[in-house]
């Protein structure tokens, strides 16, 4: 038996804050989703920072919109014989919101994205944190192998402002709120960014901040520094003074959010054990919402993920968010003998 | 300067400033700190030779036998590198054989690192953090995968993804009736008629050509071959493929390089990479990151095969890089995957060849187990051909070792034995989950040739007799490896089944003579009997396993497919209900796709009542298996991922489109081919009896080790297969289907192959050793093998039924 609990920060800790019940599904007994419709905008988006990162390294330039779009229209036809697709959206509708949220125009990069390809330290860079032993109060489990993906920006001379902070209210609770105040950032500093395909209006976003400040307790356990700042980066944004966060840490708020995680994953672990002793025994719905009643539990966040989950025919939760149709039938979305959904 | 914070286990170092390194003696006064502490004795002046990364060596091969602690070696040394030379830590590589390798030596690293560093803190030197976690630690494929992406742009800009042997077999046998015609010439069928070829790759126990399924795997199997041993052995000078030279097979080494090229062309065009195909890409740009390497590190070296050798030697070959690879000739077991002992014996000499600096080291002491057992491992191995045919070593136990029980050999027929392995493991307190408190039972495993629990017609097979004789007593068992993930009763059987039913039910219609009624369904490939199916045939012959695999399911209740029982009745009823529904539904409204179909069933009581057991993950498996039939679709015009749209014919009759057809028939052979494994799942291994093959156990120990199934004949195909593809010319014949040779090397070869599974097995023991033997029992393998039937001198005493002899040292 491994003495270890390996953790992808997106792929579980966030998933399962979102839905421990399709988590243990997909994540942990290996049920194949049938749709993939949440990871198209995302790994599009990595890829094309990625390769737009590759190409300026190699040339000292700034790719053009169209150079990007053909890059993008490869990668989208390989993730689409992954089995990964869109919503709703055709091929070029997303390419376009894509390259729209890169490009100002055919050969203008909008800032932020230029601050990130020029100040880019390393992308996509791998970071594999084994943390200390724990103490064992993990079912046996004594050790987690987190799993994260972070890009470390370095700021140039022509350094970002930012106009919306992460002001923490509670410190102990890693609670806190969006601020609009303006952050001059100063060239040479050092910043985790965490780019996001979903809006900036989000109940997860304070998920995403205290995910991006663990990343920061895990490059200052690999640096013995901290970064400058981390900053989340809602591509979708059209504003881009809206698109961009700036969250400070320091000694504190980071050992705090590391904490958390480690917490996370406890929960994890508890709904593993559940789920051992009795899949059906772990409901659905958001770790936000928990303390709400059955059926209060799903975001709107959450219901474009509960619309094409392959575990939502038997969800309590979705089946009750959704109440019976006039005719006392199931909704559509949960009745198994609707061939008009999916 | 920018901000600095001091953290545990790491201290500031500024921005910029080169990494101080550590004096050699410091860092092993500091590695016997880190090992007393953890229980393990301090390192001695041998250990610390290997551990050392000297400004001359270039390759250091160590040599290290079972229990001889490589891990804590290996991992020292990569500290080592990092700590005392100041290597960064990305710059580092370390390959593995398995995943699950990869990641105990991974957190092995870290904490080493944390620990090694928590003691020099303590003792107030300067210690720089040498980011252990840059380190690439993974299995060659992984780490070949991600050094490609991070490093080649052509690569990254491909985006190819890696497919799993599941989809790799599809997405083949999709191409074979297409893909490999050349100048009017057939030129795979050919190729795989070749009884010549055949022989080489087909199972031993199989005389049969095979249905297109196990086509599909001995072109897979023959192709592997050549890209892993051919390509880098021979591909430079195109020298023949031996088996062209001794069977007078005249163009077959051109025949394959075709087929490989074709085979390549389709999975670039579908942005997809087999295993081979990454290996072969790897070789290929390796000179173009070899620069972004200081070190290399290979574990399990052993079993490497030709392509991968090139590999490793590519990197001192192109850069002068170290290249450390620790490995035991003893436990090489791959070979029939493709892995050629060779390389590790031959690696001295090709260092000589090229000029390069060479170290070789051995490990000889067993930490793991009792003096009796350390002993009876060393006898057999100096009984057999491996005291000739491996390079020189004596494994011996420090001189603190307790001797330990005598091994034991137990002989009576297979029930009693099995029965008596049970007793056994009960009255150890082993096989139950632990109660809070109580002490920590053993570890128990039994290891045999095949852990095969296929029930056949003429009889059980070993492993599930024992399955059977431990859960009779309430025991746990974990099988992984039981080759019966698919069979009738699983859900993987029944989900195919239903979706068979969905688009051709089987049922009964006046079909026979004098319009007896028999059961008919649209694709039995008779046309008098298709006529009464509900569907309407496909336009082209196809296999019906589906259809057997329905009616299996359907009969389950009464022994009818008229009465389906109260379970899987509603299911049927609402697949009915479904048809009916698709049917009634405009195109345009439908959005129900196939795929979206499984989770329906599976929310029925009759799946979801499974419980968190082995079913529940056979479901995963299905939906698994599932993915992949419908990947290869994807990107064709009849893909499977589009919504369901059957349409009823003029006649009334439904018409499905072809590429459900297609998924029938393919899908259909893949669960009647049977083999399928289960998914590993950690939860049901705990306290369970583990039966695992001699290969699973590779890398294992246990505290008691029961081994069985030791007698299979020496089976000379794999080895002749290494040799011709290298180019050399064995002669052999094909008899009965199989290869047979005089070729006195590749008898020995074939000979030590399979003494080394056997010696793998009986190493994994720490404190109790038993083999069992159950005479005359006429199935494949259960013969005791002569190396160890010569140990057991003297006179049996029985208990009970079974005999029993023992040996001490």
């Amino acid at each position: 038996m491994s003495d270890v609990i390996e953790v992808s920060y997106t792929g579980d800790l966030l998933a399962h804050r979102r839905c421990p019940r399709a988590w243990a599904y997909e994540k942990h007994a290996g049920f194949v989703p049938y749709e993939q419709v949440q990871a198209m905008e995302g790994r599009l988006l990595h890829h094309g920072m990625e390769w737009l990162s590759r190409h300026y390294a190699a040339t000292g330039e700034l790719s053009t919109r169209t150079e990007l779009h053909e890059q993008l229209e490869h990668y989208y036809r390989v993730l689409r014989s992954r089995g990964i697709t869109t919503a709703f959206s055709g091929r070029e509708e997303v390419l376009g919101r894509i390259l729209d949220n890169v490009y100002a125009a055919e050969d203008e990069i909008h800032s932020a994205v230029s601050a990130v390809i020029r100040g880019a330290v390393h992308t996509e860079y791998p970071l594999r944190s084994v943390k200390k032993v724990l103490p064992a109060k993990f079912a046996g489990k004594s050790k987690i192998m987190l799993t994260g993906i972070i890009d470390l920006v370095t700021q140039q001379p022509d350094a970002l402002t930012y106009h919306r902070v992460w002001r923490w209210t509670d410190r102990d609770a890693l609670d806190g709120e969006v601020a609009v105040e303006e952050l001059a950032a100063a060239p040479g500093d050092e910043e985790i960014w965490d780019f996001k395909a979903s809006r900036a209006k989000t109940h997860y976003l304070i998920d995403y901040v205290r995910q991006v400040v663990t990343y920061a307790g895990l490059y200052r356990e690999r640096t013995g520094r901290l970064p400058s700042r981390c900053v989340i980066y809602f591509v979708n944004e059209r504003d881009e003074a809206k698109g961009l966060l700036a969250v400070s840490v320091d000694d504190d708020i980071v050992d705090a959010a590391v904490q958390w995680t480690v917490d996370q994953v406890e929960q994890l672990r508890t709904t593993t054990l559940v789920f051992e002793g009795n899949p059906l025994a772990v409901e659905g719905g958001s770790a936000l919402l928990r303390h709400e009643p059955v059926g209060a539990r799903v975001d709107e966040d959450l219901k474009a993920q509960c619309t094409a989950c392959g575990q939502r025919f038997d969800c309590t939760e979705y089946v009750a968010h959704l109440g019976p149709s006039k005719g006392g039938k199931p909704k559509r979305d949960v009745d198994p003998l609707a061939v008009g959904r999916n | 300067m920018a901000k600095t914070t001091t953290t545990s286990g790491s201290r500031v170092i500024p921005i910029g400033s080169p990494r101080p390194t550590m004096p050699p003696d410091d860092y092993f006064d500091l590695v016997d700190e880190v090992l007393r502490a953890a229980g393990r004795p301090g390192f001695g002046v041998d250990q610390r030779a290997i551990v050392e990364v000297r400004g001359t060596d270039g390759v250091l091969q160590i040599l290290a036998g079972p229990g001889a602690g490589k891990t804590e070696v290996l991992v020292w040394r990569v500290l080592y590198e990092l700590f005392v030379r100041g290597a960064e830590a990305s710059r580092v590589m370390v390959t593995t054989f398995t995943r699950k390798a990869a990641q105990e030596l991974a957190v092995r690293m870290v904490e080493r690192s944390d620990a090694l560093l928590a003691a020099a803190h303590a003792r107030g030197p300067e210690i720089a953090d040498p980011h252990v976690h840059d380190l690439r630690i993974g299995t060659l494929h992984s780490l070949c995968d991600q050094v490609m992406t991070e490093l080649d742009d052509e690569h990254l800009k491909a985006g190819a993804q890696v497919i799993d042997d599941m989809e790799t077999r599809l997405r083949f046998m999709r191409t074979m009736g297409f893909a490999y015609r050349h100048n009017g010439r057939k030129v795979l069928d050919e190729t795989l008629r070749r009884e010549e070829i055949a022989c080489l790759f087909r199972p031993p126990w199989s005389d049969n050509e095979g249905n297109r399924l196990q086509k599909v795997d001995l072109a897979l199997t023959l192709l592997n071959q050549h890209v892993e041993t051919w390509v880098p052995r021979c591909g430079a000078d195109r020298t023949a493929n031996g088996i062209e030279v001794v069977h007078g097979a005249g163009g077959l080494t051109e025949d394959l390089i075709l087929i490989r090229e074709r085979w390549a062309e389709h999975l670039d065009q579908q942005h997809a990479m087999d295993y081979a195909l990454l290996q072969e890409r790897f070789m290929e740009r390796q000179p173009n990151f070899v620069s972004a390497f200081d070190h290399v590190f290979v574990d399990e070296f052993q079993d490497t095969n030709p392509i991968q050798y090139a590999i490793h030697l590519g990197w001192v070959r192109h850069r002068g890089v170290r290249l450390t690879v620790v490995g035991d000739d003893d436990q090489a077991l791959y070979r029939w995957r493709g892995s050629d002992i060779a390389c590790f014996a031959s690696l001295e000499g090709d260092c000589q060849t090229g000029g390069w600096a060479y170290r070789r080291e051995v490990l000889e002491e067993n930490n793991r187990s009792t003096a009796n057992i350390v002993h009876f491992s060393q006898a057999f191995r100096d009984g057999t051909v491996l005291a000739s045919d491996s390079l020189p070593k004596t494994i011996r136990p420090p001189d603190a070792t307790v001797d330990g029980d005598p091994v034991r050999l137990l002989e009576a027929d297979w029930q009693r034995l099995c029965a008596r392995v049970a007793e056994e493991v009960e009255d150890a307190g082993a096989g139950r989950l632990p109660v809070p408190g109580a002490d920590a039972a053993p570890t128990v495993a039994v290891l045999m040739a095949s852990t095969s629990e296929v029930e056949t017609r003429t009889g059980t097979r070993a492993a599930l007799d024992l399955r059977r004789a431990l859960e009779a007593r309430g025991l746990r068992v974990y099988n992984p490896r039981n080759k019966s993930a698919g069979r009738p009763g699983s859900p993987v059987h029944d989900l195919l089944a239903i979706i068979s039913y969905l688009i051709d039910p089987v049922v009964k219609a006046p079909a026979g003579k004098s319009d007896r009624k028999i059961e008919v369904w649209a694709s039995c490939n008779d046309a008098d009997k298709a006529a009464h199916a509900l569907t309407t045939p496909p336009d082209f012959l196809m296999t019906t396993n589906h259809a057997s695999i329905q009616k299996k399911l359907r009969k389950t209740y009464s022994n009818s497919i008229d009465d389906a029982g109260p379970d899987l009745g509603p299911v049927l009823d609402f697949v009915d209900q479904i048809r009916e529904n698709l049917l009634g539904a405009r195109e345009d409204d439908i959005r129900l796709t196939l795929g979206g179909l499984i989770p329906r069933l599976l929310a029925m009581p009759y799946f979801r009542s499974s419980g968190y057991t082995v079913e529940l993950f056979r479901q995963a498996l299905f939906t698994q298996m599932l993915d992949a039939n419908i990947a290869v679709t994807r990107q064709t015009r009849k893909s499977l991922e589009r919504p369901m749209v059957p349409r009823r014919g003029t006649d009334g009759r439904v018409v499905w489109p072809d590429q459900y057809w297609s998924l029938l028939s393919q899908f259909g052979q893949i669960i009647a081919a049977g083999g399928h494994d289960d998914l590993e799942v950690e939860a049901f291994a705990e306290a369970a009896v583990s039966v695992l093959t001699f290969h699973q156990a590779k890398g294992l120990e246990f505290d008691h080790v029961y081994v069985a199934m030791t007698g299979k004949e020496a089976d000379p195909a794999s080895a002749l297969a290494t040799a011709l593809f290298s180019g050399d010319t064995p002669d052999y014949e094909v008899i009965g289907a199989h290869p047979v040779t005089k070729d006195a090397d590749i008898l020995r070869l074939a000979e030590a192959d399979r003494e080394r599974e056997v010696y793998v097995a009986i190493t994994r023991a720490k404190t109790r050793l038993t083999i069992l033997h159950p005479p005359g029992d006429p199935r494949w393998a259960m013969k005791l093998n002569a190396g160890l039937d010569a140990l057991f001198g003297g006179k049996a005493v029985k208990d009970g039924a079974v005999s029993i002899k023992e040996w001490t040292a």
